[in-house]
């Protein structure tokens, strides 16, 4: 059934460019299955802490650039069965395209040569989907004006046009919507061989992308489907997302569901494929705009929003596993053969850094984004991309309302990450929805949603609420009224905030258990918990990559401590975590955007043990319970030097362990870093340094974190900077000892105490066997004990 | 150039189909056993066998022949002193099915039943084919097919199957 | 203004009231249909239903009037949770093409509680109303629903879809358009008659093959259906269909059972038992065949769903009779099944190929 001819599989891992998504979650089930099923798996890698674990499912872990000629050289050497570039990005399928006829009788999995390559080289995109009879947008290049024209006649107006010069540089596309504006762009001069290049245009058409899981055997089933708000022409990513498409009737999802399936069938992709389609729903027109077939931000999406084990699967359907016979882990057996029912909305919302108004276009411009889930699209809209708590809602509101009706109307022609405010004070206005809509190519349905929520707002601000209001406005998702007296108090039965699980009811769709909820509205909440006592951990809104990756790998780890010293954890958000898959069956995780949980009451007070928060800004002090995790800065003195360390200590308040040390050494004008330096340090350094933290833990006796950096001066250690709390530095730290840290802090914090007079081994005690180090904080290597003994003499050897 | 006509999908039905159909018309499928003509009529039989398997919950003995040395269209053979390979399997008063890809002028199928009355002694012979294309030379007609193709004899069909070609389909060229 | 939609076990929803403003009763049917809610609410499958739709935002991609499955709307009344007031193409709203068909409709309903509560405590019969005090209680525990569903959905008199093809004779026990759209897809010359057509009046018609439909209601309450097929099914070829499959079942000495739970989704995965294909179709049907019959019998199962196991298509080992009890025709959901509406027709063609040939040598 399997492909019996496959045992050894080389992974194409992310590569370590802040552009790509975090797929950390979906490399970290892909692995953790393949361990699971027998497979020996290698991955290159260029950062290795984005593998979330220490390195237990890999036979080898290469670090070095995820480059075509490092898969060459590896396959070469090791001969694996078979590369696996689904969790690799976009990076992955150009490697794949460039390993074509050079690999020997390795095989590639998931997408072929050409499929890759056709994701990059349009022509091949285009002539492989018109052969399929697949739609795709007509397209020519050409220097010949009777060609050109001929074209023109064949698709209509409008079209986009640009120039390409024998440079290689383009004009910009320019849009041609009648015969006067193509002779104004044909009686352009031409510099000498210049290539006309034209298309029908497919502005202002909505965006919908569909993605299919597809066996070996033809099998083939829609896991998931999402449209954007903003129309083609802003990127997909830079749009907000709803999932389950539901702008579509049942002929239109019908055909783009075929027209999905044929694709992955035209170029036989096996596991998973995206189709983007740019749909125009007056002319009934659609064309494939582009295909994904490997894991995405999409496929990301997805998995949260259908609960469907997509990464888990798709690494089994690569392999030849039937669609109808998937594992969740070895031996525990799932029906994948399923298209996923949800009753509810996700939606996915983009973030970005700083804050101002962004011009949106083609190119993706946010850094992050956040996902809510609802039963309505005003619920998710209030909750998500109107939520003023994460988008400053109320101030963009302020700053439109002065502007006069033709400078708001600027704003509608030329989007910003502001639209949906400025569509929604342009209604205020009482500007037409048919126009806006044309304008700017946001659905008429949405405007709608909009207005609603513009109709419920007045009644706030009017003062003109009561019970029949609230409960409108909570099925609305308006924050603040969702806990409200009116409510608890009516003696009808009536909708309010409650809490239900991301689980919709639907034949035999109980088979991949996970214990997902959100806060929305209703009459009767589904919160189950155990009886086991409970540690919550809550989680901030994190934006930036770095970060994301941090809260992954610290998440993971506490809520796997938790659970394996006997207590339930529950993991509460204003945006929800995807965890990986092992876990999402023991850890409770609850995305709660209006933070109204507390006052739901839902948890008893007294099954909680602690509260670990993770936020920078605590607000409930008062309550003992409550720990927080994120650093604070205690220490901080400028003193500058060639050498020092990075110590991460925990404490029981008494004694204390400081399980990973990290060197730093200038040297030559580069940087390098050595994790876990515990196992090399001399008893001159243990002493002095395990002293320096005696005397700085002196007056703490709860248990906590700390961080410090110590400089070499002069011979001696000097505390520079203390941190309570755990830094950034905790995925710079081998992994190991970092997971160490987590639990050991667990631990403490359940009662357990740090033996009295420990040996200074033990305090600095560390398992690690492979050693990070880093240079220029951006090339890594691993090495082994011999290898970085080397490296550290080298070092030490410089020491000023 | 080439041209599909069948995709994998229709050759899958009409096989499952050619199942349905030797199910219907044989009341009780004990003594049957499927006996593929090489290459593509082996995956033919080994098709239908599974498809069997599934629904009846019966395993029918599939057997290979290779039909080379008997086909009378072949030059140079003298057909006296080839021996045929003897079938691992007794067919002896059992409903013999032959199974081959496509149906053509009918000398294979000829030789398939020359190659079969000489190891032994079957009850019946059927024959199921997942195309006849006409132009048939002997008095011969398929029990089972899967589809009917119109083509001149200057067109070539050519079948893929899975086992050997990585995909199922059949095109003419 | 606010409505209750109460359940015969006494348990109540609240919701906000729009289209017809009437009190409704009926069988309470929860739909996970992705889409074509116009398609269910005019399916004479949902004669006497009260249809509880559990998509989110209703209505958003407009109503689209190619996608009736009858000439009138069937059901008694929709639930829903949210819904949208405009749409996408500039169609008529939801709500506004519900007060139109002058359903009463109720909104704003927490549907997820309800689907929960009905599969725990199965299927039930329910009633839309503007008190929910001991007197609608009262009301709705002394209702009996009408056992004659099939009658009041087929046709009366028999008319025909004309073509050029196979004469295909269907037998309306509640028949959704989209079956006759896909026979006239391939060219059948149709004839539909009444569910209680005789034997005889059929064969008068000289069908190449027979349909058995679709339709509403328990099969039980149909004996003369059941036994004009132990008539005809020795010399036709017959495809039935929902309904009609579970007719031809027990017109075999085959039983059939309710569903725990029961299959109202317009994507559930099917497996064809021969060849391990799996398709994605639309299910409505609370009913399945009891398998401790089917082995017993001359069926051999072709089909099974995925999810749950349930048998969801058989064929006659000797007659050509085959049955499906998803709906092929779709209308809504994946068209993965049409296929069937093809192995049918070869059927009926081959069986006509061997009369003919018949016929020749004798």
């Amino acid at each position: 059934m399997e492909l019996d001819d496959v045992h050894t599989i080389l992974i194409i891992g992310p590569t370590s460019s802040d552009k790509n998504v975090d797929l950390s979650t979906a490399l970290y089930d892909t692995v953790d299955i393949l361990h699971q099923l027998g497979y020996k798996t290698s991955i290159i890698v260029e950062d290795p802490t984005s593998l979330l674990s220490s390195g237990v499912f890999y036979d080898k872990t290469i670090v070095e650039k995820v480059t075509g000629d490092n898969v060459l050289k590896f396959v070469q050497k090791y001969h694996p069965d078979a590369i696996l570039p689904t969790v690799g990005d976009r990076n992955a399928l150009g490697i794949i395209s460039s390993l074509n006829g050079k690999i020997g009788s390795t095989k590639v999995l998931g997408a072929s040569f050409s499929a890759s390559l056709a994701t990059f080289k349009r022509e091949l995109f285009i002539k492989k989907l018109t052969k399929a009879n697949l739609p795709v947008i007509k397209f020519i290049s050409s220097d010949d004006e009777k060609e050109i024209y001929s074209f023109i006649r064949s698709i209509g107006f409008p079209i986009i046009a640009r120039r390409r010069y024998s440079n290689r540089h383009s004009s910009g596309w320019t849009n041609i919507n009648n015969l006067f504006e193509l002779d104004n762009f044909m009686a352009m001069e031409d510099v000498s061989d210049t290539r006309i290049e034209i298309e029908r245009s497919i502005r202002g058409f909505s965006e919908y992308s569909f993605t299919i899981l597809r066996d070996r055997y033809d099998n083939s089933s829609l896991v998931g489907t999402i449209e954007d708000i903003e129309p083609i022409g802003i990127h997909h990513l830079d749009s907000n997302l709803i999932s389950p498409a539901i702008s579509l009737n049942d002929s239109k999802l019908q055909r783009l569901r075929n027209y999905s399936i044929k694709l992955a069938r035209a170029f036989n992709i096996v596991g998973i494929c995206t189709v983007h389609f740019a749909y125009n729903h007056t002319t009934k027109e659609s064309y494939i705009t582009e295909f994904i077939p490997r894991l995405s931000e999409e496929t990301k999406f997805l998995e949260y929003a259908t609960s469907y084990p997509i990464a888990t699967a798709v690494a089994e359907l690569c392999l030849g596993y039937h669609l109808d016979k998937l594992q969740l882990d070895a031996g525990n057996y799932f029906n994948g053969a399923t298209e996923p029912f949800v009753d509810h909305l996700t939606s996915r919302f983009p973030q970005w850094k700083t804050p101002g108004q962004k011009y949106l276009g083609p190119s993706k411009t946010s850094d992050s984004s956040i996902v809510v889930n609802g039963f309505s699209l005003e619920e998710v809209l209030n909750k998500g991309a109107l939520n003023d708590k994460l988008n400053n809602n109320f101030d963009r509101y302020n700053e439109l309302r002065k502007l006069d009706d033709d400078e708001l109307f600027e704003k509608i022609i030329h989007p910003t990450n502001w639209l949906l405010d400025v569509l929604s004070e342009a209604l205020r206005r009482k500007f037409e929805m048919p126009v806006l809509s044309e304008i700017t190519g946001v659905n008429v349905p949405y405007l709608n949603a909009l207005q609603n929520i513009i109709n419920n707002s007045l009644i706030i601000r009017e003062g003109e609420i009561d019970g029949k209001n609230v409960e409108r406005m909570v099925e609305m998702g308006v924050k603040g009224v969702g806990h409200s007296k009116l409510l608890l108090d009516s003696p009808d039965i009536v909708t309010k905030t409650v809490v239900k699980n991301k689980r919709a009811v639907s034949v035999g769709n109980n088979t991949y258990i996970n214990h997902n909820y959100f806060v929305t509205s209703g009459i009767s909440n589904e919160l189950e918990l155990s009886d086991r006592k409970k540690i919550i951990v809550r989680t901030p809104i994190i934006t930036s990559k770095t970060d994301i990756m941090i809260r992954q790998f610290v998440l993971f780890q506490l809520a796997k401590s938790i659970d394996q010293n006997g207590l339930e954890p529950i993991i509460i958000g204003r945006e929800p975590w995807n965890a990986p898959l092992s876990m999402r069956r023991k850890v409770v995780e609850i995305d709660d955007p209006h933070m109204e949980m507390k006052s739901l009451g839902l948890i008893k007070q007294d099954s909680v043990l602690n509260i670990i928060d993770l936020s920078k800004n605590l607000v409930d002090t008062e309550d003992e319970r409550v720990f927080q995790f994120s650093a604070q800065e205690i220490k901080n003195i400028e003193l500058k030097g060639d050498t020092s360390v990075r110590v991460m200590v925990v404490t029981d308040g008494n004694n204390f362990l400081a399980p990973s040390v990290i060197y730093r050494g200038k040297r030559d004008n580069h940087l390098y870093e050595i994790s876990s330096v515990n196992n090399f340090m001399t008893v001159e350094d243990r002493v002095e340094i395990s002293k320096l933290i005696k005397q700085e833990l002196e007056d703490d006796n709860k248990v906590d974190i700390f961080n410090f950096e110590m400089v070499k001066s002069n011979g001696h250690w000097l505390v520079t900077k203390k941190y309570r709390g755990m830094t950034n530095d905790i995925i710079r730290h081998e992994l190991a000892s970092s997971v160490h840290v987590i639990d050991t802090l667990v631990k403490l914090l359940l009662g357990n105490k740090i033996d009295d007079g420990l040996s200074l081994e033990k305090v600095f005690d560390n398992f690690d066997e492979k050693y990070l180090l880093t240079i220029d904080d951006k090339r890594y290597k691993l090495l082994d004990k011999e290898e970085i003994q080397e490296k550290l003499k080298e070092l030490r050897l410089k020491e000023k | 150039m080439a041209k599909e006509i069948i995709d994998g999908q229709t050759m899958t039905r009409a096989l499952t189909r050619i199942t349905y159909e030797i199910i219907e018309r044989n009341k009780g499928i004990d003594d049957l056993v499927l006996v593929g003509i090489k290459t593509r009529g082996v995956f033919v039989a080994h098709r239908i066998e599974s498809r069997l398997k599934q629904l009846e919950n019966i395993s029918i003995p599939v057997a290979e022949l290779d039909i080379t040395p008997y086909r009378d269209d072949h030059e140079a053979t003298d057909l006296t002193t080839v021996k045929a390979e003897p079938l691992d399997i007794d067919i002896n008063n059992k409903h013999v099915i032959l199974t081959d890809d496509v149906l053509y002028t009918g000398r294979t199928i000829r030789a398939a039943m020359d190659a079969l009355m000489s190891v032994g002694r079957p009850k019946k012979i059927s024959l199921a084919v997942l195309v006849d294309r006409g132009h048939r030379e002997l008095p011969i007609r398929a029990d089972f097919v899967g589809k009917n193709i119109p083509t001149s004899q200057k067109e070539k069909i050519k079948v893929s199957m899975k086992e050997i070609d990585g995909e199922d389909k059949i095109e003419i060229e | 203004m606010k409505r209750y939609l109460i359940l015969e076990d006494g348990t109540v929803f609240p919701g906000e009231g729009f289209g017809s403003s009437i009190i409704t009763t009926g069988q309470l049917v929860i739909s996970n249909n992705r889409t074509g809610i116009e398609q269910s609410v005019t399916d004479p499958d949902t004669e006497g239903q009260i249809l509880a739709f559990t998509i989110p935002s209703v209505g958003n991609s407009g109503i689209n009037r190619d996608f009736y499955e009858s000439i009138n709307s069937q059901c008694k009344g929709v639930v829903i949770g949210s819904s949208s007031l405009s749409t996408v193409d500039g169609s008529v709203s939801f709500e506004n093409w519900i007060t139109g068909l002058k359903i009463p409709g109720i909104k704003n309903v927490d549907v997820r509680a309800l689907a929960k509560h009905i599969a725990e405590h199965g299927e039930m019969k329910a009633s839309i109303m503007d008190t929910h005090d001991e007197h609608a209680m009262d009301q709705i525990k002394a209702l009996v629903l009408p056992p004659d569903l099939v009658k009041r959905v087929s046709t009366r008199q028999s008319y025909p879809n004309p073509n050029m093809g196979l004469k295909i004779v269907i037998v309306d026990l509640g028949l959704k358009y989209s079956i006759l759209r896909q026979l006239s897809y391939r060219d059948c010359n149709s004839i539909i008659v009444n569910y209680n057509s005789t034997a005889e009046e059929i064969e008068s018609l000289h069908p190449d093959g027979i349909i058995y439909s679709n339709g509403p209601g328990n099969p039980e309450d149909l004996p003369r259906t059941i036994k004009t097929i132990q008539v005809l099914q020795k010399n036709y070829p017959i495809l039935g269909i929902g309904l009609g499959n579970l007719l031809i079942a027990l017109a075999n000495d085959c039983q059939i059972i309710r569903l725990k739970e029961p299959h109202h989704e317009s994507s559930l995965a099917v497996k064809e038992v021969a060849s391990g294909k799996i398709d994605f179709v639309n299910h409505n049907h609370s009913y399945t065949l009891d398998e401790k019959y089917i082995g017993g019998s001359d069926f051999i199962v072709t089909n099974v769903c995925v999810a749950d196991g349930t048998i969801e298509g058989i064929r006659h080992e000797y007659l050509p009779i085959m049955c499906v009890l998803f709906e092929p025709e779709a209308a809504p959901g994946p068209t993965d099944g049409y296929y069937v509406f093809d192995e049918f027709i070869d059927l009926v063609e081959s069986v006509k190929k061997q009369e003919g040939a018949r016929n020749q040598w004798n």
